[in-house]
């Protein structure tokens, strides 16, 4: 598992939904703040012990999602974990995710994701378009321009 | 051969997709006129056979009453039907009118109807064609392609006269009618071909109308229409004077040469001039001059070209008038208007909406042009009758005076088309004002104070806001009734306007508020109405006491209110606030005290505190957003470097811009230097900067953000651009340098070739998906869209900003009618250097390497060569992802250039550098 630079990064963060439309420039500078993390076999990617802690992307290797204590599915590389509950406010977390053999992640720290949007409005702006039109995909009335009352 | 193809298409542009339309559109008006040119000739020769000269303005005034009668007719039952069957409809009773008259020929008054009918023949016929192609073609096709189909027509009248020329003595003069005939036939299928080629709007209904009563072709609609178009009505002001001067020229002509021939030769005259000189002149001028004329100069000076060149040219009839003058005139007017004029013309209508266009213009092009020739007529037997008795040089004053309208007409055309296209390009901005109503009865103040007293609270403060100012009502009553109101917002606005009022009813009040929150010991100030103690400190006989003990009270919402009641008097707040008191707040472990201790400083006015300094570094942000809001109101510059500092504080961030411009330009010049200063500035820190300068709308703020146009880094670029054209909205009166601009403009431009270049060798490598290569490519490509954004930027530093946003947003939907109305804007709006540039890139960008080669000299290179001209560019990313690029694809002959960038203080570049130098090394 070799050390991931910033190209590798943004071509594995291109796959993310989340980011999706996003000019690879603007996602250059999400890779600047995302970090590599390695988990041996059994250690906990998502840990239920603790506070929700970003968005974690399997670059290489394989996890078990859980609910509880049961086995709902298992992921491998590509797959996003906690991507919208970047956004959410739950805790505890409900899904947690174990790490099935060693796995390489990309992971994108919420306090640093958050500082970064205030940062750069152009990814704010990116990122909204993109929640916007997922919502009109989802429900087609969803954002239409509603008349002044 | 290149040069030949590069030579045609700068003559007629036809692009891919558009060549069966286009084709199509050319033989179905080339048949139109073909059989128009065989059907004049024979109607002509058959009435002056029948008839004497000075028939002819009688026969003016038929054919226009004729031509009125049936235009109204036409556009009446047109109007209810679709273009389409329109058409056929047309073409079918053509067919058959030609048939009956070949048949019925031998009587004297068919010559009539054939004259009249021809003369509606020719101008339904074409202003189908027209319609047809003005629904086939958008506005920017038809700049292009008009030309061609207008060559069509020439060539169509050369081809109709010289058949005739050469059929009559084989079949004669009547007989012509049946190979007219089988020449409409040609033309419908022709037109089916184009029309097969529509989308939509040939089936649509004629008008486009909404409903059955619009769809009803009336006068009323027509005069509402030209009453609310002003376009319309200098489209009929300018067909006016043109087709009276036209009246007049021909009347010329035919006078003089009817002076100077007789019988044969007078025909074989007439033939030789129409058939060779005027066709002739006509296909060069639409050959080598229409298309060139129209795109370099547009729509409104192209129009300009033929009432000037007649007017000149009728300085000959003046002076020598005969043949050869009555010829020149009549060659010049009749060549520039059925070239550079028609185009022009056809063109003039394409911003209107394409409903109203195909509802007026059928009846505006018959009626107005026959009309206008009947106006002639009578225009004729008036000044060449009785009481003026003109001849040909008096005729010439009056050509030239009715040119000068004509003139008129066409300058304000180009202003009224340009006007036009903005309209459609839909800038939709929403300007909602909050108007403040100025209440005087009764039933209004009742309705108010019962919204004051409401539950909704911001309704509750508007209505308050807005008996305030009501003149003569008395509002103390309602505070002293509101002042117990739960709302916060509701409150505090009570107890503002009571303390602007000096109104002392609710001081009781105000002070049981205080004590409540000192006794419960509230600690946030948004829970608390600060505005009470402001008020209590206002109107209190006893502010000092008041001031010092709610100062000690140690309740940061009652210090605040405190602080705030204080503002306006630095001597007491001098007097009441101690060093000790400052450090005591400025040290405590609460951040709401440490808050306190900056708004303190405020209030007193201190210049260069060690306390506020302090303040800035706060850890949490309320103290250090307090502590600029404090350095604003000081204005001292001691603090001008933590307020900078403060905007790498993304929780700071807003208060420090807002502080930060609330010095006003003085600071302008400190701020560039922070905005220029790449070598150690923070780049997240300097693209703040803009943000500061456009809410300083002084000329030193636009000067500072010029002065950074230039900038390396693109974002930074980019942020400079938005905040000058964000101050050119703000502050209009600035100034923007028109020079400095242009260099801007080109340097931009430049780079976008460079870059499209460098993006056509990369395409030429299949790059795998999820590759550097790929994401390079990629790269490339979205940075081609920025700089096109830049670019439009820079143009809304020049021209009129809104347009040319709603410009670029139009274009980002390419192949609507937005977009091609959006072309037009520019194309009439922008100086020719920049036209020249930026509309080959948005109109035609696959010739774009093209005219990156022609205009900057920038030639598509090697793929190594691409990629050392990505990774010498001043852009971090681009040279991270050439350097990944490199890698990816093994060039081993750009290791130099890898082993230079490895070196690289950007730690992004040496690492991947070092990465592609061990992808190479494994070969």
């Amino acid at each position: 598992m070799a050390i991931l630079n910033v190209v590798e990064k943004v071509i594995v963060l291109e796959a993310v939904e989340m980011f999706q439309g996003m000019p690879p420039r603007q996602l250059a500078r999400i890779a600047a703040i995302a970090k590599e993390i390695r988990f041996a076999p059994g250690e906990f990617i998502l840990d239920p012990a603790q506070h929700r802690s970003g968005l974690h992307v399997i670059v290489d290797g394989a996890a078990e999602l859980r609910h509880g204590n049961e086995p709902v599915s298992k992921v491998g590389n590509g797959h996003v974990l906690g991507m919208w509950s970047i956004f959410e406010d739950t805790d505890p977390m409900h899904i947690t995710a174990m790490a099935l053999e060693q796995t390489q992640v990309l992971q994108i720290n919420e306090e640093d994701f958050f500082e970064l949007l205030s940062d750069d409005v152009d990814i704010t702006s990116t990122m909204f378009s993109s929640l916007v039109k997922r919502l009109r995909a989802v429900s087609p009335g969803a954002g239409a321009e509603v008349p002044h009352g | 051969m290149k040069h030949l193809s590069k030579l045609w298409r700068q003559m007629f542009d036809i692009r891919r997709g558009e060549h069966v339309r286009t084709w199509a559109m050319f033989s179905y008006l080339f048949a139109v006129l073909m059989a128009y040119y065989i059907v004049k000739p024979v109607s002509r020769a058959m009435f002056l056979t029948k008839f004497d000269v000075d028939k002819l303005p009688a026969l003016y005034i038929v054919i226009a009453i004729a031509g009125g009668i049936f235009a109204y007719l036409y556009s009446k039952i047109a109007t209810k039907t679709s273009l389409k069957t329109a058409v056929l409809w047309t073409m079918l009773l053509s067919v058959i009118s030609l048939l009956l008259m070949w048949k019925f020929i031998y009587f004297p008054w068919m010559i009539y109807v054939l004259n009249i009918w021809v003369s509606l023949f020719s101008i339904i016929l074409v202003s189908q064609g027209w319609l047809v192609a003005g629904n086939i073609f958008n506005a920017r096709e038809a700049k292009r392609l008009y030309p061609l189909l207008g060559m069509s027509m020439v060539l169509g009248a050369a081809s109709g006269g010289e058949f005739t020329n050469r059929v009559v003595r084989l079949v004669g003069t009547h007989n012509l009618l049946l190979a007219c005939v089988v020449i409409v036939v040609l033309a419908y299928v022709a037109f089916r071909v184009a029309a097969a080629q529509s989308s939509d709007g040939l089936a649509q209904h004629f008008a486009g109308a909404e409903s059955e009563e619009d769809a009803n072709f009336s006068f009323s609609g027509i005069l509402r229409d030209l009453a609310r178009f002003r376009h319309l009505q200098v489209i009929v002001g300018l067909m006016v004077a043109m087709y009276v001067v036209d009246t007049l020229v021909e009347y010329q002509l035919q006078f003089v040469a009817s002076q100077a021939y007789h019988g044969d030769k007078l025909t074989a005259f007439f033939g030789q001039f129409y058939g060779l000189y005027l066709n002739g002149i006509e296909a060069v001028f639409q050959l080598f001059l229409t298309a060139v004329v129209i795109r370099r100069f547009g729509v409104g000076y192209t129009l300009q070209i033929a009432p000037v060149t007649v007017a000149l040219s009728s300085l000959a009839t003046v002076f020598a008038p005969g043949v050869v003058s009555g010829s020149i005139v009549r060659l010049t007017e009749a060549s520039t208007r059925y070239t550079l004029n028609r185009t022009g013309m056809e063109l003039l209508y394409m911003p209107l909406p394409r409903e109203l266009r195909n509802r007026v213009k059928a009846f505006i092009d018959i009626a107005v042009d026959r009309l206008s020739r009947g106006l002639g007529g009578v225009l004729l037997l008036v000044l060449t009758g009785g009481m003026f008795h003109l001849k040909i040089r008096g005729l010439s004053l009056v050509v030239m005076g009715f040119c000068v309208a004509w003139a008129i007409f066409a300058w304000l055309a180009r202003n009224e088309y340009v006007a036009s296209v903005r309209r459609r390009l839909d800038t939709r901005s929403v300007d909602l004002h909050l108007e403040r109503i100025t209440v005087t009865d009764a039933h209004t103040i009742a309705l108010l104070e019962s919204t004051a007293a409401g539950d909704n609270s911001r309704q509750a403060v508007y209505a308050l806001t807005t008996l305030s100012e009501a003149p003569g009502y008395d509002i103390r009553p309602l505070l002293k009734s509101l002042a117990g109101n739960p709302a916060h917002e509701v409150q505090d606005k009570v107890y503002e306007l009571a303390a602007a009022l000096k109104f002392d009813g609710l001081l009781d009040q105000a002070l049981g508020q205080i004590q409540e929150v000192v006794q419960g010991e509230t600690q946030t100030v948004e829970d608390t109405p600060h505005a009470a103690v402001t008020y209590a400190l206002s109107v209190s006989n006893q502010r000092n006491t008041l001031a010092a003990e709610l100062l000690n009270s140690r309740t940061p919402a009652i210090v605040y209110g405190t602080l705030e009641g204080l503002r306006n008097d630095a001597a007491l707040a001098k007097q009441l606030i101690s060093p000790e008191w400052l450090a005591d707040m400025a040290d405590s472990p609460n951040w709401r005290y440490r808050a306190l201790a900056a708004k303190a400083i405020e209030v007193i006015g201190g210049e260069d505190t060690e306390i506020l300094h302090r303040l800035f570094e706060d850890r949490h942000p309320e103290p250090a957003k307090a502590a600029c809001r404090a350095a604003a109101a000081i204005q001292s510059r001691w603090y001008l470097s933590d307020l900078i500092r403060a905007l790498g504080r993304p929780a700071v961030r807003g208060t420090a811009v807002d502080s930060l411009a609330a010095y006003g330009p003085a600071i302008c010049g400190s701020l560039s230097d922070v905005l220029l200063d790449e070598a150690v500035a923070p780049t997240r820190l300097r693209l703040q900067i803009p943000r500061v300068l456009k809410k300083i709308p002084h000329q030193r703020s636009v000067d500072a953000l010029f002065s950074a146009l230039g900038q390396k880094n693109l974002t930074v670029r980019g942020w400079v651009l938005r905040a000058l054209n964000s101050l050119r909205e703000t502050a209009p009166e600035l100034h923007f340098d028109h020079t400095a601009l242009t260099e801007h403009f080109l340097s931009e431009a430049r780079y976008y070739f460079q870059l499209n270049a460098a993006l056509q060798t990369l395409r030429r490598h299949d790059a795998a998906p999820q590759t550097a290569t790929d994401l390079l490519i990629r790269s490339v490509e979205s940075d081609l869209g920025e700089s096109l954004a830049r670019l439009f930027q820079l143009l809304g530093l020049r021209y009129p900003a809104k347009e040319i946003r709603a410009t670029y947003r139009a274009l980002s939907r390419p192949n609507t009618e937005e977009a091609a109305a959006a072309m037009e804007f520019l194309d009439s709006t922008l100086e020719p250097g920049m036209k020249r540039i930026l509309l080959p890139l948005l109109d035609a960008p696959e010739y774009a390497l093209d005219r990156g080669r022609e205009l900057f000299g920038v030639e598509p290179t090697s793929l190594e060569d691409s990629l050392r001209t990505l990774i010498r560019s001043g852009d971090p990313w681009l040279r991270v992802c050439a350097l990944a690029a490199i890698a990816d694809l093994k060039l081993q002959t750009l290791s130099p250039e890898i082993a230079e960038a490895a070196a690289d203080e950007d730690e992004r570049i040496s690492e991947v550098a070092r990465f592609a130098e061990g992808a190479l090394s494994l070969g």
